[in-house]
């Protein structure tokens, strides 16, 4: 028997009330300077974090931490910008590879973990195209590349707190094609606070597959 | 009371929004409706859905990946109270009888009527999903009873399918 969203029924009067802020968990700088990013421009970001992570704290792993992102983000400019304009261009489809698919493949193939943060952060800023960012958070979903798990899952995480229902929507289906129960809490949360009916059944439908088929050690 | 199917894209697109005014739908909404020589691809469902999981199926298996798959369905009476030309035609799936026997082309459709067909697509249609995995199994089903052509299936089906 195949599971289906609980929604499939007639068209139902909806409403969605405006989506809180998302509460910073972890201590980690860079999940600090995503939580901020958030809710700063792409134009802003490099000095936003720099604010955060560089300024007057005494703690030299963050300083040189949040350095090695800075740099990090000048030297990826160029394929993340390559990377979102393919993105835009050519809107992810479900179950198909296509050319921004493999782009984004190719990136994580030749970046490190800090790579994918600085995606994150420009995928978070306000000036993102909510449509570009689900595309991308859903292909970042299935790609295979376990070092940048963590911070693919906090993407997902981030977004579920997205005003656009569409962005919502692919952050948990992305968090259960990451398979990584560490989700789960997040989607739970979603769940409780989204107001479009539809939108709350796929999202349970994402949480009943983290559930099921979420493994403790994803993507081996 | 048979039924339309029609694959969709952003399921989001369907759902009723707070700024949206009463039985008005999403602009973008009729991206899910692209013509092509202006015709659209359906599939007929049996009344009792007994070939619903079959098409989906076959429409899966011919993806690049396993992944969820999203559809809108219809009573076929609203769409005929629309006046549009349903035509039987060849689909493509990798289920050669489903291709033959259920597979309709709505054809010489005007910009009213497609904008007539999203507005009863969202105010009248289920919106439904089906997740990776039961698409997956489905796929596995239909394969072994034969009824899905395992030479129609793709590459990146197989591979995962193998796995």
């Amino acid at each position: 028997m195949s599971r289906q969203s609980s929604n499939c029924t007639f068209s139902e009067s909806q409403d969605h009330g405006a989506v809180p802020a998302p509460k910073v968990r972890g201590p980690g700088s860079v999940l600090f300077a995503s939580w901020h990013l958030f809710r700063t421009s792409a134009s802003e970001s490099n000095v936003a974090l720099h604010r955060i992570l560089v300024g007057p704290q005494p703690d030299l792993a963050i300083h040189r931490s949040a350095s090695d992102l800075l740099e990090q983000a000048e030297e990826l400019r160029p394929d993340i910008d390559r990377l979102l304009h393919v993105a835009t261009e050519e809107p992810y489809r479900d179950g198909m590879l296509g050319r921004a698919f493999d782009v984004v493949r190719s990136f994580l193939a030749k970046t490190s973990v800090a790579g994918v943060q600085v995606l994150t952060s420009r995928l978070l800023s306000r000036w993102m195209n909510d449509e570009v960012a689900a595309d991308v958070v859903r292909m970042l979903g299935r790609a295979k590349h376990p070092v940048s798990l963590d911070d693919r899952r906090h993407l997902a995480e981030r977004l579920l707190y997205s005003d656009s229902p569409l962005a919502r929507d692919s952050a948990a289906v992305a968090l259960a094609d990451l398979e990584d129960p560490r989700g789960i809490e997040a989607l739970e949360d979603a769940i409780a606070r989204e107001q479009i009916p539809s939108l709350k059944a796929d999202m349970r439908l994402a949480l009943e597959d983290l559930v099921h088929y979420g493994v403790s050690t994803p993507e081996s | 009371m048979a039924f339309l199917l029609r694959k969709v894209d952003r399921k989001r697109r369907f759902d009723r929004l707070p700024w949206l005014p009463e039985a008005e739908i999403q602009a973008d909404s009729l991206r899910e409706f692209a013509t092509r020589n202006n015709s659209l691809s359906l599939w007929e469902i049996e009344s009792d859905c007994s070939n619903l999981s079959r098409i989906i199926a076959a429409l899966g298996a011919r993806r690049d990946s396993l992944d969820k798959f999203d559809y809108a369905l219809i009573d076929r009476r609203y769409v005929d109270d629309l006046a549009v030309q349903l035509v039987p035609r060849p689909g493509v799936s990798s289920d050669p009888e489903a291709n033959e026997r259920w597979h309709q082309e709505m054809v010489e459709l005007s910009g009213r009527k497609i904008f007539g067909l999203a507005t009863l697509m969202t105010t009248h249609a289920k919106v439904c999903r089906i997740t990776r995995r039961s698409i997956e199994d489905q796929i596995r089903d239909f394969l072994d009873r034969g009824f899905i052509d395992p030479d129609a299936v793709s590459d990146g089906i197989r591979a995962a399918l193998e796995r």
